[in-house]
């Protein structure tokens, strides 16, 4: 039988790591509560049986997912709210026209990691913390300590560049 | 798919790389915060240029060296001007941008760092800027002038760094000064020549024997090995023949025939080459030989694919030569101000007087011409330089004045012996 003070353990060690992605897609306070509520509750009843190589990117990954989905919800009835960073990167499927339906998710999360790697540590820094973390331009390059056009620059190439490989490679069609 | 099917894919990354972005990257040469380069400099702007201080170098970088972490007490931040031209943050940028984006001076030289981005596409590899520098009508005649060099290592596709080292004097630091250039060049292979070369009919014809051919490579002759199988004549490169070729085992040997007295200094002219991919094979091992007839063979091991064989072919090298790339005129007005300074050492003799900064020193007094100098500092080490006229010593590193503990000029200790222990 688990102990249940773990959830509890759980919230106040990872509360700020995964408020942060929280709050990078919600903006707003009680929003994010509720999200992180849900997050302590799914990793819950998901370990195990799914035992997590890092509890932390675990827990943060449950959030991202949690966030969007409640992102999502609240602004169902609200047309023109977007969530920016999923906007941006529907450039790359969207320029492509028609998309592979039958894609295998996980060769193409493969295949992004390995994009990822063989970027610079600044262009890998940046797409990560844009579109996982979801964080703003501002941040971005307040703490990559670069300005704020040079974080659109790159993140712009960065698209371009996924689109081009992505296609390349069969993902899109 | 659509996006949040990209983005769903994204949130899937390696947990390594999620960790690993939790805290930005360590800044590398040019972006590298943790030593904040010198001297403040006042950017005045000419037309078509936008100033942008963005990175500080710090003088390790430039050198490459961790002792410069000295510098590190005289923190001084540099000024920056307001952009001529502001691009609205919402569109991407077009065009380049030459930016100074800092200067380290004392009395007597000053270190800038200048940086060029390129917005509409990738800058090639080995690309390089000769920015010339100039103070107007106060520049003068000294003995190094100016030089300067790229900072290439890690660079990003879209941005060149390079540094200039200037002597200078009062007239020059009173004026502003001036960095243009009017072209970016790069690196181009010229008088490459791809030769037509059937490599499977090589190792069809080939009279090799499995296990045999090390054997058959003998050593009996006086002048050196000599090879005992019949020559084949499939044309390799310009006059050459492939004379063997084996395939086994993933791994392909090729022996190539030179005309009489040619020598054996075509190793390195050939290459083997996929016009395909535009790649080209290197060899994993490489011999030569003289047979006793005088011919030279030079026998190339390569690790390749069999289906990747027919595509091969030798390609002779060309000659790489910068050449211009893109051209322009670049110009950026800045004024710098020796900030770095000076300390007095006390010397042994009260007519000779040495006055020394981080960066360089100036010795006056009534020396002997000089045929040797060393300074020493407290760890033992010896200082370097890139300039040795008594004026303007510049040392190729920063060091601390105050750990010198000897100057040695012609033999002579220069500094009072009660400070040398």
């Amino acid at each position: 039988m688990r102990n249940e003070e773990a959830i509890s353990e759980t919230s106040e060690k990872y509360s700020p790591y995964c408020s942060v992605i929280a709050k990078n897609i919600l903006h707003n306070e009680l929003d994010e509560e509720e999200c992180l509520s849900d997050t302590w509750l799914c990793a819950w009843n998901n370990i195990p049986p799914t035992i997590p190589n890092c509890l932390r990117v675990f827990l943060g990954k449950i959030t991202r997912n949690i966030s969007l989905n409640l992102f999502r919800k609240k602004n169902t009835a609200k047309r023109k709210a977007v969530f920016e960073p999923i906007e941006e990167l529907s450039e790359i499927v969207a320029a492509s026209g028609t998309v592979e339906e039958e894609i295998d998710a996980k060769s193409l999360s493969e295949y992004i990691d390995k994009f990822l790697r063989n970027l610079t540590e600044e262009k890998r820094y940046v797409f990560i913390r844009r579109y996982w973390y979801g964080e703003s331009f501002s941040d971005i390059a307040e703490n990559a300590k670069i300005n704020e056009t040079r974080v659109k620059n790159i993140l712009f190439r960065l698209r371009k560049k996924l689109r081009e490989e992505l296609e390349k490679e069969g993902f899109l069609v | 798919m659509n996006s949040e099917i990209l983005w769903k894919a994204i949130g899937e990354i390696g947990d390594d790389l999620i960790l690993w972005a939790e805290n930005p990257p360590k800044r590398n040469h040019r972006k590298n915060f943790a030593i904040i380069l010198a001297a403040a400099i006042i950017m005045l702007l000419s037309v078509g240029t936008v100033a942008a201080l963005r990175f500080n170098i710090s003088f390790a970088d430039l050198f490459g060296r961790e002792e410069a972490e000295i510098i590190e007490e005289d923190k001084q931040i540099i000024e920056e001007s307001t952009p001529v031209e502001i691009v609205p943050e919402t569109e991407e940028k077009t065009g380049s941008e030459f930016t100074v984006i800092s200067a380290l001076a004392d009395e007597r030289i000053m270190y800038l760092l200048w940086q060029f981005d390129y917005y509409d596409g990738e800058i090639p590899k080995g690309a390089q800027v000769m920015p010339w520098l100039s103070f107007g009508e106060a520049s003068v005649d000294t003995e190094i002038g100016y030089y300067g060099g790229m900072l290439d290592e890690n660079r990003d596709e879209d941005t060149l760094v390079g540094y200039m080292i200037a002597e200078w004097n009062g007239e020059m630091q009173a004026e502003s000064g001036s960095i243009s250039f009017s072209e970016v060049t790069a690196p181009e292979e010229q008088g490459s020549k791809i030769y037509e070369t059937d490599i499977l009919s090589a190792i069809e014809q080939s009279e090799y024997v499995e296990g045999e051919y090390i054997i058959r490579f003998g050593k009996e002759w006086p002048y050196g090995y000599y090879a005992e199988y019949q020559w084949l004549d499939v044309p390799a490169y310009e006059d050459s023949y492939i004379d063997l070729a084996e395939y086994k085992d993933g791994r392909l040997l090729l022996v190539t025939r030179t005309p009489w007295g040619d020598g054996v200094e075509r190793r390195g002219k050939y290459e083997l080459y996929d016009p395909m991919s535009g790649k080209v094979l290197e060899w994993i091992e490489w011999h030569n030989f003289m047979d006793k007839l005088g011919f030279v063979f030079n026998s190339y091991l390569y690790e390749v694919d069999y289906e990747d064989i027919e595509n091969l072919c030798f390609r002779r090298k060309g000659e790489i030569v910068q050449k211009n790339w893109l051209s322009g005129d670049w110009k950026i007005d800045f004024k710098a101000e020796p900030r770095m300074e000076d300390i007095l050492l006390e010397t042994a003799d009260e007519n000779i007087k040495i006055s020394c900064s981080k960066i360089s020193m100036k010795i006056e007094g009534n020396l002997p011409e000089m045929n040797s100098f060393e300074v020493i500092l407290s760890n033992g080490t010896k200082a370097d330089f890139l300039s040795l006229e008594l004026e303007r010593i510049i040392f190729r590193t920063p060091l601390d004045p105050k750990e010198i503990v000897s100057i040695i000029y012609n033999g002579t200790e220069l500094l009072l012996e009660e400070n040398i222990e």
